[in-house]
């Protein structure tokens, strides 16, 4: 009676299994799950044509939402007319067998094709379309092949969400010649391998999210190897601090260190997830590097804005105030000069004029604006407003305040006047390389007036 | 194996998949419209009334006739709107018989229509090739040519409709030197014609480059409706080529729905320009038609073609300009209706600085005041900027007008007659185009009213035999003369003073007319006019009364969108700008506008975080419904949806149908409405189908085959033939009727077009689904085409409702204009088809002021409901994770269907006892279904519509009762062989 009844639950089992794989199966003309890889078979149809030709095509964006989209995509055209297109996303970087990659998409369109004459000139036509589970079409297209050059080429469309005409265009080439063998050479050949950020340290909730920390402070978070978002990390003797658009909590235990990071899953509902790094003694203060910039706060219209300076190669950098201005600039002591030459149109032409374009460059990678600075062979002028100077002799890594200055309405002539306190050290300085009266040449050069 | 060890592996496996079974059903459920639709399962079953009263018929009960008609239409409205804008030495038309060379890859790949939700399958259109051959005979085109084409591996490029970019747009001409030298020697003998076409695509999603310094390479200064350095080539030796005798001739055919800029019509020789727009499925045969003489030309563009692009003031400000403090308040647009993080679509704004100074209004008013010597003009060079002006277009014979007469008739109204004669030999349809000039006063200079130098007012179009003359007789309201005057008398106002009328070939030969009648000084004057063809009319009283009152619904007409208007709103923080004004032309001339966002900015509508949003909708509570109370809900009655199917929209028994739907009920038809609406089994109320136009029935974007795909709007518009664009209205609706199945349980019953925003400027991507720059003639086609469609049973969605004249930042740009640019200029085109024609319409994506226009009151219901006196709903714009479109801003504010899914924002959900939301819910449901029962899905009669379990779901259940009877024996013969086995 036992057996009995455990054979009976047995063929309930398979019948229930069955019932559940014939409620997503496709409809018997569809080789969507029967025939995962889509290689060409031998079962040529009775009229088939004689040829097969097979295509492949690669569509690549960039952008957050790009990583659902950028795939490769194997068009075979078969001896017995079908048309079956495969697809292979590179999101998840997975290289597995294609029976069971869940990123290769057998049959993501299928038709039929042939050999046509299109309004005189002979091509291949291609009928294409995504079948529903219901066996339904979308998203079909007709498409026209012609030969260019011994290769064949036309445009696959692709939906962004099947059955929505929200569409993507991979350009498809192909040939008579039968390029891979089969569905795992093809992931073979257009497998990509994924390239983590530089970094020093990583947190990991151990699968699919990881925080890159970079040396510079920046910490980036990838969720199934897309970039989801950029933050901040600093390291001082109050601990480990990280910052993702608001400061988070730091779990610090010995050398290890975790947070946890929440993410929007696309629908409205958010995920937490903790990230660990295990070893966290790698993280110092983050380095200073060449693309830290120089920031401070600027007045524009009435509003403050953070303006910051990225001094690059060869005298050019860039000026961020709202908007990016490629600038040339020129450090003179601890300042620094910023021009343009260029046409400035829009945004750039209203907002240049109302920014300061001197700073003094601090160590802590703050700029602090001034009114302006001037330059001669050995000095720099630094008016700290409109009647108060600083002087450096960047030489010596010396400087002194309390100068006074004037400049004439034309902008030719500086006058300079120095404190009678000035230290004996400067004093010499100024009396070997200072002048009272300066002309003002082009980009704020300065010669002395002899008296 | 031992006793009962089966058990105790059985019933773990089964009580694993009985979890499955039942985390599945509650998750499953909350996306159940999409997994339905996606799936396509049934929710509902209509049981058909036997005594069903048919309440739309189609008149073609054979499908063939139809699609053949349909097919001769597109012909006719292609051979009725593509404009000759130049002819000389009479090169057209071709003798029959003439062999053509085509030239350029565009020519072998022809632009049938736009690309994106309105784009339509064009495998099966008919080619240039197919064309020619078809009417000049086997044979006429050079098919080496066409073969190389074919081959050469040159393709035009769109933009990508989402997630694409202007950077994408590639004209990819071939080159010169690829032509191979045995092709050229085919040209000879296919000389007659040199046959060059012209193409620029637009479409959904970006608008046309104007000029981006990294496209330098491929076009001219980085802007796409300029000729290529190829195609100025492939110009150059074809000029060479005429003069050698290669060719004889050389026609040009502008195939764009975006005006190129035509700076070069004048060189290379070329002898005619045909612009013929994007042709669908077969306009190229009317196309043909004009080329072989078969038809004479009578288009009228409806764009001015302008030299140089950018000398219209509205390019000053033309794209998605970001906030400059936007990274304070951490704003985003997501370009992407995939894309998570669409919440925060607040990080651009558009300045529309030229006020009413769109198109001819700005170059036939700046023209008038440069004649005049007035309003600081400058020194405008009208030639050197306009190329063709509005109205323009030729014929293959001459019409003469005389006996201009203006009437005013007893009603206040006017008629305008003139005669019409075809002085050439040859038979020809002709539009007569009739202006007017309003005065401009001190008083509009004191209140800062703008006038146009001179507006269209009214059109007929009329064949005309050689050497016959015809006599039209044309009305002109004297509402469409009035100004809106915001800062004044804050309503419509129909001033004193003189009025001028005038027949015009086109608008600059209309303000010709007028200066003539003036007695302007001729040597500043650009032309002539002809001051027998304007009529003045004398006007001695200010009226601010008459037109505040909307004729069609008695509601007082007064100033609704000053938070649009930045120099009104309350939160500028003291930005403000200058309209463009003929007081000052040089000195108002717009520019770029630098923005930042203020705290009342972010708190009135840009905010996109949850609580910002309930501060909104409670004080939106407060101002728009401050005494609700709940309403009856979930209260049976025995009235139906089949009962309404002829009701008035104000008919009581609305009320009493409504609340008869559970909450959820009611939410669930509001929410789910991505190309259907859903079925309301409680009121018996079907499920429809919606499709996308605006080119016809185009079943684009579920991914279907076209029904039929006609010409882009600007050609139909361009036709000024109404009988021809209700023609064509007709045959939408009857596509819809022969679109649906029989016995399905959902009809194709609405569409989502026509467009009726304007051409802002050439640029923008969607021009080819709107019909003009010109607003009163987009709504005067509009309202016959929407009438037509709606006489079929189905239900017409004109958009995008409104200002959203580009693509560009379209999620969620803040829209800065002044009231009466919106009234004159861009509400215009949604008047026609909603007052006039009682179609409804879609709201758009982007903002009015700060305000989402589907949550701007003033707009969904102060202007649809309150003065145009919409009846039924209002569909959003694609809402697909688009948070920033709250369902709680929409239903208080007019706004009823949702173009999408309430995954991940269902923000009604929980608010059944909120009597201001429930009341809102219950106007939004009323006005669905008010769309479907009087649409043709109700031909079902009094039918019974019964919800069934979706047959997934249904598995579901079955899997769940499987695996829970398995599990519980699984575990009693566990236990029962745990026993045994203990005793044993």
């Amino acid at each position: 009676m036992k057996k009995f009844l455990a054979i009976a639950l047995v063929l309930c089992m398979v019948f229930v299994f069955a019932a559940c794989n014939s409620g997503t199966n496709q409809p018997a003309n569809d080789t969507k799950e029967t025939d995962k890889t889509s290689t060409p078979t031998d079962t040529a149809a009775p009229e088939a044509p004689k040829k097969s030709y097979q295509f492949t095509g690669v569509y690549e964006e960039e952008g957050s939402n790009a990583a659902m989209l950028n795939a490769a995509f194997l068009l075979n055209l078969n001896e017995d007319g079908t048309a079956v297109a495969d697809r292979y996303k590179f999101s998840q970087y997975d290289d597995s067998d294609a029976a069971t990659n869940p990123s290769f998409e057998a049959s993501y369109l299928s038709g039929t094709w042939k050999e046509v004459e299109k309004d005189g000139v002979p091509c291949l036509q291609i009928k294409l379309a995504y079948i529903n589970e219901d066996g339904t079409e979308s998203n079909s297209q007709t498409a026209y092949a012609y030969d260019i050059a011994g290769e064949y080429s036309f445009d696959l469309s692709f939906p962004v969400v099947p059955g929505m005409s929200y569409t993507r265009v991979a350009s498809m080439t192909g040939s008579e010649t039968k390029a891979y063998a089969d569905a795992n050479a093809f992931i073979q050949a257009f497998k990509r391998e994924f390239e983590a950020p530089e970094h020093v340290a990583e947190f990991t909730n151990g699968s699919n999210v990881t925080a890159y920390a970079q040396e510079d402070g920046t910490l980036l978070v990838y969720t199934n190897y897309a970039l989801t978002t950029e933050g901040k990390w600093t390291r001082d003797g109050e601990g480990l601090k990280v910052t993702l658009g608001d400061p988070v909590e730091v779990r610090e235990d010995g050398t290890s260190a975790a947070f946890t990071y929440s993410y929007d899953r696309g629908d409205g509902t958010m995920i937490d997830e903790e990230l660990v790094c295990e070893d966290i003694s790698v993280l110092g203060e983050p380095a200073v590097t060449e693309e830290t910039p120089y920031t401070t706060s600027v007045d524009l219209g009435g509003n403050p804005y953070t303006a910051s300076l990225v001094l690059g190669q060869d005298g050019k950098a860039k000026f961020t105030v709202a908007v990016d201005f490629d600038v040339d600039y020129f450090v003179t002591g601890s300042a620094v000069i910023l021009s343009t030459d260029q046409e400035l149109e829009g945004y750039q032409a209203q907002i240049w004029p109302g920014v300061p374009h001197t700073f003094i460059l601090n160590d802590d990678r703050t700029m602090t604006a001034v009114a302006n600075v001037w330059y001669s062979d050995s000095l720099t002028f630094i008016a700290l407003d409109e009647t108060n100077m600083k002087v450096e002799f960047p030489a010596y890594s010396m400087s002194a305040e309390g100068f006074t200055y004037s400049v004439n309405e034309e902008g030719t002539l500086l006058t300079v006047t120095a404190p009678e306190d000035l230290s004996d050290g400067f004093s010499q300085v100024w009396a070997g390389a200072g002048s009272e009266n300066w002309e003002v040449h082009e980009a704020g050069y300065l010669t002395p007036i002899e008296e | 194996m031992k006793k009962g060890k089966i058990w105790k592996i059985l019933t773990p496996i089964f009580a694993v998949l009985l979890i499955v079974c039942i985390v599945a059903i509650p998750v499953t459920s909350g996306l159940a419209p999409i997994i339905n639709n996606f799936l396509k399962a049934d929710t509902h079953k209509v049981i058909p009334d036997p005594d069903a009263k048919i309440y739309f018929w189609t008149s073609w009960e054979n499908e063939e006739d139809l699609v053949a008609h349909e097919a001769e239409l597109c012909r006719q409205i292609e051979g009725e709107g593509a404009a000759l804008l130049v002819n000389r030495n009479n090169a057209l038309p071709l003798a029959k018989g003439s062999k053509i060379t085509p030239f350029s890859q565009s020519s072998f790949n022809l632009i049938y229509g736009g690309t994106g939700s309105g784009s339509m399958a064009a495998d099966d259109a008919t080619t240039l090739r197919m064309a020619l051959d078809s009417v000049f005979g086997e044979g006429t085109v050079n098919l080496e040519q066409w073969k190389f084409y074919a081959s050469a591996g040159y393709k035009r490029v769109n933009a990508a409709t989402t997630g694409g970019n202007q950077a994408q747009y590639r004209i990819n001409e071939v080159p010169w030197s690829k032509y191979p030298d045995a092709l050229k020697n085919t040209w000879k003998e296919y000389g007659d014609v040199a046959l060059v076409v012209l193409a620029r695509s637009g479409g959904e999603g970006a608008d046309l480059p104007s000029g981006l310094p990294e496209l330098e390479e491929y076009m001219t200064d980085g802007d796409y409706l300029r000729l290529c350095k190829e195609e100025i080539e492939m110009f150059e030796n074809l000029e060479k080529l005429k003069a050698d005798g290669t060719f004889k001739k050389i026609i040009v055919l502008l195939n764009s729905s975006n005006a190129l800029q035509l700076d070069f019509v004048d060189k290379y020789g070329i002898d005619a320009v045909l612009w013929i727009g994007d042709v669908g499925m077969t306009g190229t045969l009317g196309v043909a038609d004009i080329l072989a003489g078969d038809v004479n030309p009578s288009g009228r563009i409806v764009d001015t073609f302008m030299k140089d692009n950018h000398s219209a003031p509205a390019m000053e400000n033309f794209g998605a300009y970001k906030w400059t403090n936007g990274a304070d308040y951490e704003t985003a647009t997501a370009q992407n209706n995939t894309d998570p993080g669409i919440s925060k679509c607040n990080s651009d704004y558009v300045v529309y600085q030229e006020g009413i100074y769109v198109g001819y209004r700005y170059f036939e008013t700046r023209y008038e005041d440069y004649v005049l010597n007035q309003g600081n003009a400058g020194d405008f060079k009208y030639d050197d900027k306009v190329a063709f002006p509005f109205g323009f277009g030729l014929s293959y014979t001459d019409f003469e007008y005389s006996n201009f007469n203006i009437t005013e008739k007893a009603d206040g109204d006017f008629t305008a007659s003139v005669d019409v004669k075809n002085t050439g030999s040859v038979d020809g349809k002709h539009t007569v185009q009739i202006y007017f000039q309003s005065p401009y006063t001190e008083y509009d200079k004191t209140n800062l009213v703008e006038k146009a130098a001179v507006e269209l007012c009214g059109f007929d179009k009329k064949f005309i035999a050689a050497g016959a003359t015809e006599h039209f007789e044309i009305d002109i309201s004297r509402e469409d003369l009035t100004s809106y005057d915001a800062n004044g008398a804050k309503t419509y106002i129909f001033e004193d003073g003189d009025y001028y009328f005038t027949v015009g070939k086109n608008a600059h030969d209309a303000v010709n007319n007028i200066l003539m009648a003036k007695g302007a000084d001729q040597s500043r004057m650009s032309g002539t006019g002809n001051a027998s063809l304007a009529a003045k009319w004398t006007n001695s009283t200010f009226d601010k009364t008459t037109f505040a009152t909307s004729a069609k619904t008695g509601k007082p007409i007064t100033n609704l969108f000053e938070d649009a208007d930045l120099n009104k709103y309350s939160g500028n923080g003291g930005q403000t700008y200058t309209y463009l004004s003929r007081q000052d032309w040089v000195g108002t001339y717009p520019k770029t506008q630098v923005l930042h966002i203020t705290e009342q900015m972010w708190a009135d509508g840009l905010t996109h975080d949850e609580a910002g949003h309930v501060a909104i909708v409670e004080n939106m509570k407060s101002k728009y419904f401050p005494n609700a109370t709940m309403p009856a809900v979930n209260t049976p009655a025995d009235v139906k949806a089949g009962d309404l199917a002829t009701a008035s929209y104000d008919d009581p028994r609305w009320q009493t149908l409504i609340s008869e739907l559970p909450y959820t009920e009611a939410i669930t038809l509001i929410y789910n409405g991505f190309h259907f609406t859903e079925a309301a089994p409680t009121i018996g109320l079907p499920g429809t189908l919606d499709e996308n136009g605006p080119q016809g029935f185009t079943a684009s974007l579920m991914g279907g085959a076209s029904a039929m795909a006609y010409t882009s709007e600007d050609v139909m518009a361009s036709t000024y033939n109404r009988e021809l664009i209700a023609d064509m209205g007709s045959c939408i609706g009857e596509d819809f009727l022969h679109a649906s199945e029989e016995g399905a349980s959902q009809v194709y019953a609405g569409l989502y077009g026509p467009g009726a925003n304007i051409h802002r400027t050439p640029y923008s991507g969607r021009n080819f689904e709107y019909y003009s720059e010109d607003g009163w003639l987009s709504g005067q086609v509009a309202a016959v085409e929407v009438a037509a469609i709606r006489e079929k049973g189905v239900y017409v969605f004109t958009k995008h409702f409104a200002l959203n004249d580009q693509e560009e930042g379209r999620y969620g740009i803040a829209t800065w204009s002044n009231e009466q640019a919106i009234r004159e200029l861009y509400l215009e085109g949604f008047e026609g088809a909603v007052k006039v024609a009682g179609g409804n319409v879609m709201s758009s994506f982007n903002r009015l002021g700060v305000v989402w226009s589907g949550a701007c009151r003033n707009l969904m219901t102060g202007i649809l409901r309150d003065e145009w006196g919409m009846e039924g709903a209002a569909i959003t714009d694609c809402s697909v994770y688009a948070l920033y479109m709250d369902y709680r801003y929409g239903v208080l504010s007019g706004q009823d269907l949702w173009d999408g899914h309430s995954m991940g924002m269902a923000t009604l959900d929980g608010l059944d006892n909120d009597p201001a939301i429930v009341t809102a819910v219950q106007t939004a449901a009323k006005n669905i279904a008010y769309n479907v029962t009087h649409s043709h899905a109700m031909n079902i009669g009094n039918a019974t519509v019964i919800p069934i379990t979706p047959w997934w779901q249904t598995l579901i259940y079955v899997l769940t009762g499987v695996f829970g009877v398995l599990t519980a024996l699984c575990a009693v013969m566990w236990v029962v062989s745990s026993k045994k086995n203990k005793k044993a």
